[in-house]
């Protein structure tokens, strides 16, 4: 049930992520833009979590890998409210 | 301050989100007979050239203006559809006659970016055959 969750979390931040790259295809809002690569990097994020707890098991840890994922993204976020900002 | 013509006014709402916008698609449309590339507009409006660039590519995918590749990307005043041409005609009008209420109707509109942020989650689709 928890899995489900995460895959949903995964499959939902792509969806937004398309949506938000076909709207930057239309208009060239860098906003857009960046709040798409945000929602990948949730995206990935959230597939970097099931594999972390159901593929590879406890004896590695993604959760550095994880951690730096979503930071990223979060970055490219801000990037672009800075960007639209200027 | 008296009301703009309807016709103005939707085009307006449709078509210009901001001022850059607007100032760059009345250039273009006082002279229709010239090819304009960025730089240019840039130059006689006195905007950046990546605002120029920008707006310049926002209305051709509106289908307002034709571009044709040279040496640089030339743009020119050509509305593919006949309501395109009757509303860009209202707006030039209006401009001239009410250039305040233009002004106010355009900047009252919300920031374009957080409205295009808004509009990437309509998953209807709209009528884009007029962009």
């Amino acid at each position: 049930m928890v899995e489900a969750v995460y895959i949903l979390g995964a499959l939902i931040s792509l969806a937004c992520a398309v949506l938000l790259l076909r709207s930057y295809l239309r208009t060239r809002t860098g906003l857009t833009l960046w709040s798409s690569l945000c929602f990948i990097g949730l995206a990935v994020n959230n597939i970097e979590l099931l594999i972390d707890l159901y593929i590879i098991g406890p004896e590695v840890s993604l959760a550095l890998l994880r951690s730096a994922t979503a930071l990223a993204s979060f970055a490219l976020l801000a990037f672009g409210l800075l960007w639209e900002r200027a | 301050m008296a009301d703009l013509p309807e016709e103005a006014r939707k085009f307006i709402d449709r078509y210009i989100d901001s001022l850059e916008k607007l100032e760059v698609l009345l250039l273009l449309q006082r002279s229709p007979e010239r090819q304009w590339t960025a730089s240019a507009v840039a130059s006689e409006l006195q905007i950046s050239f990546g605002t120029a660039d920008r707006q310049l590519s926002k209305l051709c995918a509106q289908n307002l203006l034709d571009v044709k590749l040279g040496q640089d990307l030339f743009y020119s005043f050509s509305p593919h559809l006949p309501h395109l041409q009757e509303g860009a005609r209202a707006l030039a009008r209006a401009y001239a006659q009410q250039r305040l209420a233009v002004l106010k109707r355009v900047a009252q509109r919300p920031p374009e970016a957080i409205r295009d942020f808004a509009n990437a989650f309509h998953i209807t689709k709209k009528d884009d055959s007029d962009g």
